[in-house]
C-alpha cells in the first residue's frame, strides 16, 4: 500500500513538473527556467526505494521531449544519465553536507545542459544562448533552499495513512 | 542491474534522436504521441484563457462603446483601403493572364485561431496553437499575424498544432524585394528579430529599409505577404557575397491571435506535371 502511495505521489509530482516546465516566462527569462523534472526526480532517488526509478526517469524524460517539442529523446538521455549517476552514488548523499548537496546539484546540473548543448549541436539545431547555462545555478540555488525544508517521505505516507484513518 | 538499463536507454535514445532529426515518418508517429501530453497544456493555458474571459465579460459599458467606436472608425479606414486594393488586384489578375503566368491565386480562406500560453524549450522557435485537425489544419499550413508572416505549421494533432516561427534555425522562406522585384531565400538564425538571406551575390540590389514580402515560389506561402525589411548590408569582398540582415515584420512576442491561411495554387496541367517530377527526383535525391 505505502509503495502505491509513492508511485501516486512521484506521477504527481512529475505532472507538476511538467507543469512548471512549459508555464509562461517573460521572453528575457526563458533561458533561465530552472530544471524541474531534474530536481524531482533526484529528490526521489533520494526519499524513496530504487527500483524502477531509472525506468521513470527515462519515460518522464520522454514525455517532457513531447511536451516542449525538443528532439525525441533530448531530455531523456540527459536524465536518465544523470538518475544512473544519483543511483550510484547514492549510499553516500546522506554523508554529505548542505553546501555539498547543492554542489553536487549544481555538477549535475551542468552536466545535464551540457548533454542538451551536445545533442542540439550534434543534431545541427538552433542556437543556444550562455545564459542556458546560467539555469543550472538556478536549479542548484532552488535545491540548496527547498530541499532541506521537504518532509521525508516517511512523514508524508504517515500523513496520509492518518487522514486516511480519520 | 542498472548498467544493462542505462545501456539500453542509451542506445535507444541516441536511436529516437537520429529517427526524429532525419526521418519524416518518425515524425508523423510523434504527432501521435504528443496527444497524451496535450492535457498538460491545456491545463497550464487554463487560467490566463480564464482571466482573458473575465477581462471580456467584466468590461465596463463606457469602455465598450469608446471600443467600439474606435473599431468603427478603423473599420472605415480598411474598407476605403481595401476598395483600392480590390481594382489593383483586378488589374493583376489581367496582367497575369496576358503574360499567361504559370501560376495564379486562388481566394484564399483565412481563420483566426488563438495561442496557447506555454513555452516550449527556448532552443526550438516554436508554438501552440488552439487549434488541429479538427479544424482542418494541415502541415505547411502558413501562419500570419497582422503584421506579416509569423512561419508555418510542422505538427498536427487532433486539438493542438504546432508552429515552427521564421527565426527558427531550420525555418526557410522564399521571398522577393519589392522595390525591384529581386528574389531571394530569407532563412532563420535562432535568434528573436533577426533572419539573413541566403548566398546573396556581390552585385545584388538590396538596400535597407527594403520591404521584402512572399514571392510564392515553393507554393507553401501565398504570394505577396510582408515578411520583413532590411536592416543592415555587409559586403563580403573575399567571397563575393553580401551578407542581408533582416528584421521580420510579425510580432510574436505580442500576438495572442494568429492567421491561418488555406491557399490554393491554380496549375496548368503541364505546370503540374513538371512540379510532380520535380518532387519525385527530391525525393529520390533524399532517399539515395
Amino acid at each position: 500500500m505505502k509503495n502505491f502511495y509513492i508511485r501516486s505521489y512521484q506521477w504527481i509530482s512529475i505532472l507538476v513538473a511538467y507543469m512548471l516546465s512549459i508555464i509562461s516566462l517573460p521572453e528575457s527569462l526563458a533561458w533561465y527556467r530552472p530544471q524541474i523534472l531534474l530536481l524531482v526526480m533526484v529528490f526521489w532517488v533520494m526519499k524513496s526505494n530504487t527500483s524502477g526509478l531509472l525506468w521513470i526517469a527515462w519515460f518522464s524524460g520522454l514525455g517532457l521531449d513531447l511536451l516542449t517539442g525538443s528532439l525525441f529523446g533530448q531530455h531523456a538521455l540527459a536524465l536518465s544519465l544523470l538518475i544512473y549517476i544519483c543511483l550510484k552514488l547514492r549510499p553516500y548523499l546522506h554523508l554529505y553536507r548542505r553546501w555539498q548537496h547543492g554542489l553536487l546539484m549544481l555538477l549535475l546540473s551542468l552536466f545535464y545542459v551540457a548533454i542538451q548543448v551536445w545533442v542540439l549541436g550534434h543534431f545541427q539545431r538552433n542556437f543556444v544562448a550562455v545564459s542556458f547555462w546560467f539555469s543550472s545555478l538556478l536549479t542548484a540555488f532552488i535545491w540548496f533552499v527547498v530541499y532541506p525544508c521537504l518532509p521525508t517521505i516517511r512523514q508524508a505516507t504517515d500523513h496520509c495513512q492518518l487522514l486516511l484513518d480519520i | 542491474m542498472h548498467v544493462v538499463q542505462i545501456i539500453l536507454m542509451v542506445v535507444l535514445c541516441m536511436g529516437f534522436l537520429y529517427l526524429d532529426a532525419n526521418s519524416p515518418w518518425f515524425h508523423r508517429y510523434r504527432q501521435y504521441l504528443a496527444v497524451v501530453v496535450s492535457p498538460v497544456q491545456f491545463v497550464v493555458a487554463a487560467p490566463g484563457r480564464i482571466i482573458a474571459a473575465l477581462n471580456q465579460s467584466l468590461r465596463s459599458n463606457h469602455q465598450l462603446i469608446a471600443e467600439n467606436e474606435m473599431l468603427k472608425a478603423r473599420q472605415l479606414l480598411l474598407d476605403s483601403r481595401l476598395q483600392k486594393m480590390m481594382s489593383v488586384e483586378q488589374q493583376n489578375k489581367q496582367l497575369r493572364a496576358m503574360l499567361s503566368s504559370a501560376s495564379q491565386l486562388k481566394h484564399s480562406h483565412v481563420q483566426i485561431a488563438s495561442l496557447l500560453a506555454v513555452d516550449l524549450n527556448p532552443t526550438e522557435h516554436q508554438w501552440v496553437l488552439n487549434a488541429g485537425r479538427s479544424d482542418h489544419l494541415y502541415v505547411g499550413q502558413p501562419v500570419l499575424d497582422a503584421h506579416g508572416v509569423l512561419g508555418h505549421i510542422i505538427d498536427v494533432s487532433p486539438n493542438l498544432s504546432r508552429v515552427l516561427l521564421l527565426s527558427d534555425q531550420r525555418a526557410r522562406i522564399p521571398v522577393q524585394n519589392t522595390r525591384n522585384g529581386l528574389r531571394a531565400i530569407a532563412a532563420g538564425v535562432g535568434e528573436n528579430h533577426q533572419m539573413q538571406l541566403l548566398n546573396v551575390q556581390a552585385d545584388a540590389d538590396f538596400k535597407p529599409g527594403d520591404l521584402l514580402v512572399t514571392s510564392g515560389l515553393g507554393l507553401r506561402y501565398p504570394l505577396g505577404y510582408p515578411v520583413a525589411y532590411v536592416r543592415s548590408v555587409i559586403a563580403h569582398d573575399a567571397s563575393h557575397t553580401k551578407q542581408v540582415i533582416v528584421t521580420p515584420l510579425a510580432h510574436p512576442a505580442s500576438s495572442t491571435q494568429v492567421l491561418l491561411v488555406w491557399h490554393q495554387v491554380l496549375l496548368n496541367p503541364k505546370d503540374k506535371q513538371l512540379l510532380k517530377q520535380d518532387r519525385s527526383s527530391v525525393w529520390e535525391k533524399g532517399a539515395a
